[in-house]
């Protein structure tokens, strides 16, 4: 099964990779989670807007379709307003990240893609991070919306296994 | 003998509530505000039930579970989760891989964790 047939069955999906493999992964889901939807919402916590941009764009997608949000930038500099980017102050700013994952979907995203949930970690202990994704899950079956959630497996097992729990799929890729 | 239930909850109002619906229907409790707190009291004392809240800060209910497993003194325990959390098939696996009784969802009614508890110990 690919990607975009595993998106198509289950509207959340919990995407397993390596950091080694991170780059690539993300390379290969990308053009997968683009055909899954007609709008897509990507929130960064690691990588800012702008190179998120530019990867998206050497892919040869059209990063007219998506909306961002950066958790990232704004830790280092104040961020230039862009029309398609939400900058949220910081990763450890969960109430923003949460509310900006909901405009995701207020403003028609039918997929949000969380670039990388086990990021988060490094800021909040595993509970909170089990509580905080629980809360975005919950967001995207309400508003009947899919989520993919990407992790690195060597971020936190614990917290892989923690997800495993209520998301729909588990996909390593 | 009354019977004896161990709840492990980080959130204390939760835990005070469960205590005293449990108690009210006849069962004695000991509380646990962690995981790590309910794993050392198990070592001490083996009680009839563990009702373990999911999410909670430092280790999960998933992860004090799979201790009580591995270990051969409380490998048999009946379990009981608490969570707000709606399991997904996949959840329900684990749920099952780990030998778990049943789960309850918050909010809860009274008189639903008492019928959960008496199903699952009598």
């Amino acid at each position: 099964m690919t990607l975009s047939e595993d998106m198509a069955a289950s509207n959340i999906v919990l995407l397993i990779t390596t950091k080694t493999k991170y780059n690539g992964s993300l390379n290969a889901a990308l053009p997968e989670i683009r055909k899954s939807a007609k709008k897509i919402g990507y929130i960064t916590i690691n990588r800012p807007y702008g190179s998120v941009v530019a990867s998206i764009q050497k892919l040869g997608i059209d990063p007219n379709k998506f909306l961002f949000v950066d958790a990232i930038t704004a830790t280092v500099q104040s961020p230039s307003q862009v029309p398609n980017c939400i900058f949220v102050s910081s990763p450890t700013a969960l109430t923003d990240l949460g509310l900006a994952f909901s405009s995701l979907f207020e403003n028609n995203c039918d997929l949000v893609f969380f670039d990388t949930i086990s990021t988060l970690i490094v800021y909040q202990d595993i509970g909170t991070v089990t509580k905080f994704v629980h809360n975005l899950v919950t967001k995207a079956r309400v508003s009947n919306k899919k989520a993919v959630f990407m992790a690195l497996k060597e971020d936190s097992e614990n917290l892989i296994k923690d997800l495993n729990m209520f998301v729909d799929k588990i996909v390593e890729f | 003998m009354a019977k004896k239930i161990l709840i492990v909850d980080d959130e204390p109002h939760i835990l005070e509530l469960e205590q005293g619906i449990l108690e009210s229907g006849g069962y004695k409790t000991i509380l646990a505000p962690t995981g790590k707190d309910a794993l050392l009291k198990l070592e001490k004392e083996i009680p009839d039930l563990v009702i373990l809240d999911m999410m909670m800060p430092g280790m999960s209910g998933r992860e004090v579970c799979e201790k009580i497993r591995e270990n051969p003194k409380t490998k048999n325990l009946k379990v009981i989760f608490v969570t707000v959390a709606r399991f997904s098939e996949v959840g329900k696996k684990v749920l099952e891989d780990l030998n778990v009784s049943d789960y309850i969802t918050k909010p809860f009614e009274n008189a639903d964790l008492l019928n959960r508890v008496k199903k699952v110990i009598g």
